[in-house]
């Protein structure tokens, strides 16, 4: 009796010496998705990523629903940065609806944004961390990123999802003593992050187990499309703030991060360098906001675009993340599709973790600045 | 740019060897059932070029659809770009599960994002109600 099982439930020819292991969905060093690694003792010979444990559909429901009700449940993906998901798809419903954002708001925009990256960034470090076993390093990166939710908070009313950005703006206005504190706890940010240098970056143990590990180089980092700091970490100088300048980053001043070495010390240092620079675009922008001048245009009530589509990407904390939408005169659109860092990250996947040890893993893994519910979106 | 199918290979090489694209940001299918067609959108950009940096390039191609899809067995297949473009292979993955477009010539066309017994049609088609709605 041979019944056909559906694909990836079939059985499997048991090997003597190559043993199959499942890491995932529920264990947490691999967050909510499976690798199916085959082993070879304490090597790892191949590894399948099998994503999709938390795929809710958002692009499905996106085509249900108008341009401002898609707001609060896109930025769903990837909660902890809210403001970066938005941003595209502001950007790219701006574009259809050919409207102008209000130059003040255009600055908060950025703020928040980087705000945000350094609240994304700093639970990526925390989980980091604490799956090289550097606990300290799991509450230092959780305590202060409560100054930026707290920060966020004040902007937007939400700790987590902010819902912060519509097309044509921002939701509501910063509150009035802002600007003292966001320069007084990015001042405090800048000094915490030195003492992070001395107990993460330049412990021994830390380099020991992340040098060398997992070496991506240049030409498969961009044969392979990677993005973001997996990408800069081996020495491709490409970030969207850059190249592509939207809203106000042209006018703003700061570097691109890039390192040459490609391992996955290199890659878990770049998202780290990026906060330093975030927090030199926010004092930045805080010096060169009007301070006082609309937020938000006006929109008609249920907007609509024109028969067009509109593809737009920003620099998130995992890299480029692109909106594509195409309208065809309705007040939904007619397909959203959602490109995320992490879905791109993916494919190196099965190309680092290849003859790295299995005790590797999770250095290798986690470098990758991956965000399993945003990839499957 | 728009291209028929039968083309999209040559034109993709192109893409790569004069204009010097080299990856893929994402590939989306849009449905349009009034037209009887799937249409695949390649947005593609560089990293090598630094004129190219800002833009992206997005190459379009329509695919008849049958009104029941059966993936793999219908008249909705492709080339696969991954000879020319490595980094589309997960994106066409999810094209494959999410429209039932073929790609002919992909390694790997298994379902990547929804369950594996899922049996309904390919979810992002636009006869695909959510339930409720």
């Amino acid at each position: 009796m041979t019944t056909q099982l559906p694909p990836g439930m079939q059985l499997e020819k048991v090997d003597d010496r190559i043993m199959t292991l499942n890491v995932g969905p529920q264990h947490p060093g691999s967050g909510h998705m499976r690798l199916i690694m085959k082993v070879d003792g304490d090597f790892i010979v191949s590894c399948d990523p099998d994503p999709g444990y938390v795929h809710r559909g958002e692009e499905k429901m996106a085509e249900y629903r108008n341009y401002i009700q898609n707001i609060p449940h896109l930025e769903r993906p990837v909660i902890h940065d809210s403001c970066n998901i938005l941003y595209p798809y502001c950007l790219a419903v701006e574009d259809l609806l050919a409207i102008e954002v209000p130059e003040r708001a255009k600055y908060i925009r950025v703020m928040a944004s980087e705000l945000n990256r350094c609240v994304y960034t700093l639970y990526w470090l925390a989980i980091y961390g604490i799956f090289l076993g550097h606990s300290t390093m799991f509450m230092w990166p959780m305590g202060d990123r409560e100054l930026f939710i707290d920060l966020l908070e004040a902007m937007s009313g939400a700790r987590v999802t902010h819902a912060y950005f519509v097309p044509g703006g921002i939701r509501n206005d910063i509150p009035a003593n802002f600007e003292e504190r966001c320069l007084r706890q990015v001042n405090y940010f800048e000094k915490r992050l030195k003492e992070y240098e001395d107990i993460f970056y330049q412990n021994p143990v830390l380099k020991q187990r992340t040098e060398g590990a997992g070496i991506l180089s240049k030409i498969d980092a961009i044969r392979l499309g990677t993005t973001g700091s997996v990408l800069r970490a081996s020495g491709v100088d490409f970030d969207v703030r850059k190249k592509e300048p939207y809203d106000v980053y042209e006018s703003l001043d700061f570097e691109t991060q890039v390192l040459r070495e490609g391992d996955s010390y290199a890659r878990s240092r770049v998202p780290y360098l990026d906060m330093l620079e975030s927090c030199r675009i926010i004092r930045d922008a805080l010096k060169k906001m009007p301070k006082s001048g609309s937020v938000r245009t006006k929109l008609k009530p249920n907007p609509k675009g024109g028969n067009d589509e509109a593809y737009r990407r920003v620099e998130s904390g995992r890299g480029s993340l692109g909106m594509y939408i195409v309208s065809d005169s309705k007040t939904e659109p007619y397909r959203v599709k959602i490109s995320v860092g992490s879905f791109r990250n993916l494919i190196c996947m099965p190309y680092l973790l290849k003859g790295e040890k299995l005790g590797n893993m999770p250095a290798v893994y986690w470098s990758l600045n991956y965000w399993p519910v945003e990839a499957d979106r | 740019m728009n291209t028929k199918k039968e083309d999209i290979l040559d034109i993709a090489a192109y893409i790569r060897d004069e204009l010097k694209f080299d990856h893929a940001e994402s590939v989306a299918g849009v449905d349009y059932p009034s037209s009887k067609e799937i249409e695949v959108v390649y947005h593609l950009g560089s990293y090598t070029e630094p004129q190219l940096a800002k833009q992206i390039l997005s190459l379009a191609t329509r695919l008849p659809r049958e009104d029941v899809p059966n993936p793999g067995e219908d008249r909705t297949r492709m080339t696969s770009l991954r000879d020319i473009f490595y980094s589309v292979e997960f994106h066409e993955r999810e094209c494959f599960e999410m429209f039932g477009v073929y790609f002919e010539g992909h390694p790997d066309n298994r379902r990547l994002l929804l369950p594996e017994d899922w049996a309904d049609i390919p979810p992002l088609r636009k006869d695909f109600k959510i339930k409720g709605r």
